[in-house]
């Protein structure tokens, strides 16, 4: 049980002075024992540098790494007590999975006797169901078994911390739903705070307790994935936080009294005062519609705006469809139920509840107003919107 | 039907009265007779002559001699020297380029500066041909003039120069220094590649389970590198016992047989005593012993294979 802190952290590769790279830049998360927090981003973004400064194979060039209070910059990777999976698996290929478990048993200053080991070694893999499959080598298991046990290989030894390094990148698409599961269970079960990469925002957002993202090796924001989906901090986090993408537009603010009045290309709306924590003093914006919060016009009464569209494509996912359309001023995404009646040609017209609209500061990219949830919504004033 | 559709009806007849059993064969026919000619008619014909009494300069003479070559093998307290001579040659020899190879490919692998200049200036050895490389420490090892006698004196370890090759006592070691050099630089190259074919995560898998340098290379490097170093070292064995060149060229196996190895023996029975009878029975103790190698060196190849 473990409190992480990474305080300042910078990581250079090559020459500071010169052409050095900077991969994580004065870097600040803290992670409270026992939580989940996902490092996510584009690639190159710093995540797995960071990921390996905590776990001691990388140092930093700046800033502290605390485990408990105590730094461990200095400790070396053997001795720090932390187990990570690799993206790879990484398993020893020379040595049969009850060898590869055992390992890190066997390095450490215990008492453990050959006998204690085994029976841990079986403990964790009847835990993980490999337990047939200990005495074959890793060459020998499909994706799946040698990542269950790449995973043993983590959780036998109780460590202080968890690292995971993308460990579902090398998995087939169905096998990676279900180990996600599996690692959050099995994360939840034994309590062990965790960091894990991974470029993927789904990913992200179902496993983590707390998501960090990062962009040039910089924090963009350190939320919940509801934090992170809602009130994304910028631009950057808006855009890679959901599926399928953002629709974006740029548009212009007036004050009207009560209301916000906002124009697009497309269509102009207004936004109750109230639903705007912040007083807006900027007249250029970008209005942001989630595809999911979109929907057709005739369907439901609203105080929203109008976007006539064309569409293009319907890609149907089970009970809902992706609708790609033409607007005036370009592309419009959205995922929606009852579309099965609707073919490329046919015009639409969208519309979204104020509560769900996104406005960002045109020049900073910083967020202006989130995306209120049912509970937030309900305090403000609905214009007779049904949510 | 055209020309060609003629020939192929005709080719196809013809081949159809060919049994099944001898068909296969018949692609493999080209290269099966080049092997026939070249490798397999020689040793039957070294097995024969090995049965007889025969001179290089008279073969017609010939005279059956059963088993007498090889008891004089048995016997000849000159041919027991060589064979010590080749024991102590491949042993020796086998294990200092190992060794040496094992560390240099090791610096090699650690990206020292000149690294690529390093590793390519390594393979100087391996790449000169024979001759040349033996000649070079024929004269490095010259009586009167050689650099390393001069080294020796320099250093203090010996008083004035020593006619090393023509001492019966030393002549076998100057050609074994010889062959290290030869080798150890092959051995050099298997290692690094060797090394560098572990892969990265493997050591960071390792580091983050608890194991010190020594742990890593004991549990990680040693045995993901076995089947690499026992091919390194039966290539080796294999090489070395196989030599000629370098005792040739430094000391033609003199003085007496003092620096003579099985191969030139072999040579000196057939080409200079024109004794081909006890030359080829000579020929067949080193073809039994390279047998023996090549074969476990397929063993190790087919598990490698397998492995992988």
């Amino acid at each position: 049980m473990t409190h992480l802190e990474v305080d300042g952290v910078t990581k250079v590769f090559g020459d500071p002075e010169k052409d050095g790279v900077v991969a994580v830049n004065d870097l600040s998360i803290d992670v409270p024992d026992g939580d989940f927090l996902v490092l996510l981003g584009p690639s190159g973004c710093g995540k797995t540098t960071t990921l390996r400064m905590i776990g001691g194979l990388e140092d930093p060039t700046e800033g502290e790494i605390r485990f408990d209070g105590t730094v461990v910059n200095d400790i070396k990777a053997r001795n720090r007590d932390v187990a990570m999976v690799f993206q790879d698996f990484a398993l020893y290929p020379h040595m049969t999975v009850r060898e590869n478990l055992g390992f890190g048993l066997r390095r450490e200053d215990n008492d453990m006797t050959d006998g204690e080991i085994d029976q841990r070694v079986t403990e964790v893999a009847e835990m993980l169901e490999i337990e047939e499959l200990l005495n074959n080598k890793p060459a020998q298991l499909s994706g799946g078994q040698q990542q269950r046990v790449a995973l043993g290989r983590a959780i036998i030894r109780e460590p202080r911390l968890f690292l995971f390094d993308e460990p579902l990148a090398n998995l087939d698409a169905q096998l990676r739903k279900t180990m996600r599961t599996e690692i959050d269970e099995l994360q939840s079960q034994v309590g062990i705070t965790s960091a894990y990469v991974t470029h993927n925002q789904e990913e992200a957002m179902t496993i983590a307790d707390t998501i960090a993202i990062l962009n040039d090796g910089k924090l963009q924001q350190l939320g919940t994935p509801d934090q992170v989906f809602n009130e994304p901090a910028n631009l950057f986090v808006a855009q890679f936080v959901g599926s399928p993408d953002m629709n974006l537009y740029s548009g212009r603010v007036t004050d009207s009294g009560d209301d916000y009045a906002i124009e697009t290309d497309d269509t102009s709306f207004e936004i109750p005062k109230a639903l705007v924590e912040t007083e807006i003093d900027t007249s250029d914006v970008l209005v942001g519609f989630r595809p999911q919060d979109l929907y057709q016009r005739a369907a439901r009464l609203t105080e929203g705006p109008d976007v006539d569209a064309e569409v293009r494509v319907v890609e149907p996912v089970g009970t809902e469809a992706i609708v790609h359309a033409e607007s005036e001023s370009g592309d419009i995404t959205a995922k929606i139920g009852g579309f099965h009646d609707l073919a490329a040609g046919d015009s639409l017209t969208f519309t979204i509840a104020p509560e769900h609209v996104y406005l960002f500061d045109a020049e900073t990219e910083e967020l202006i107003k989130g995306r209120l949830m049912a509970e937030r919504a309900e305090d403000a004033p609905t214009n007779g919107v049904e949510v | 039907m055209s020309y060609v559709d003629n020939a192929q009806a005709s080719y196809e007849h013809a081949i159809e009265r060919v049994p099944e059993g001898v068909r296969v064969y018949l692609p493999i026919l080209p290269v099966m007779s080049l092997v026939g000619v070249f490798i397999l008619y020689p040793i039957a014909q070294a097995i024969y002559s090995s049965f007889f009494d025969k001179d290089l300069l008279s073969p017609a003479e010939a005279e059956f001699v059963g088993l007498a070559n090889y008891a004089e093998i048995w016997t000849s307290e000159t041919i027991h020297q060589v064979l010590w001579n080749t024991f102590v040659w491949v042993a020796v020899g086998s294990i200092a380029a190992i060794v040496l190879g094992f560390l240099m490919g090791w610096l090699l692998y650690e990206k020292l500066p000149f690294t690529s200049v390093a590793s390519a200036i390594v393979l100087i050895p391996w790449v000169l041909p024979r001759v040349v490389g033996a000649s070079i420490w024929q004269f490095m090892f010259g009586g009167s003039q050689g650099i390393i006698n001069e080294l020796l004196v320099q250093l203090g370890v010996i008083d004035e120069y020593i006619v090393m090759l023509g001492s019966t006592d030393l002549s076998l070691w100057p050609p074994i220094v010889g062959m290290i050099w030869r080798l150890a630089p092959l051995f050099a190259l298997l290692t690094l590649t060797s090394l560098q074919g572990i892969d990265e995560h493997l050591y960071e898998a390792a580091r983050m389970d608890g194991a010190t340098p020594w742990e890593q290379f004991r549990y990680i490097t040693l045995p993901m590198m076995r089947y690499n170093l026992a091919i390194g070292f039966l290539l080796m064995l294999i090489y070395n016992i196989r030599n000629f060149s370098m005792v040739w060229v430094m000391t033609k196996g003199g003085p007496g047989v003092s620096s003579s190895t099985l191969p030139v023996m072999i040579y000196r029975t057939a080409f200079v005593d024109f004794n081909v009878g006890l030359a080829s029975a000579l020929s067949m103790l080193l073809f039994v012993v390279l047998l023996v190698f090549s074969y476990y060196y397929i063993q190790v190849y087919d598990k490698v294979q397998g492995e992988f």
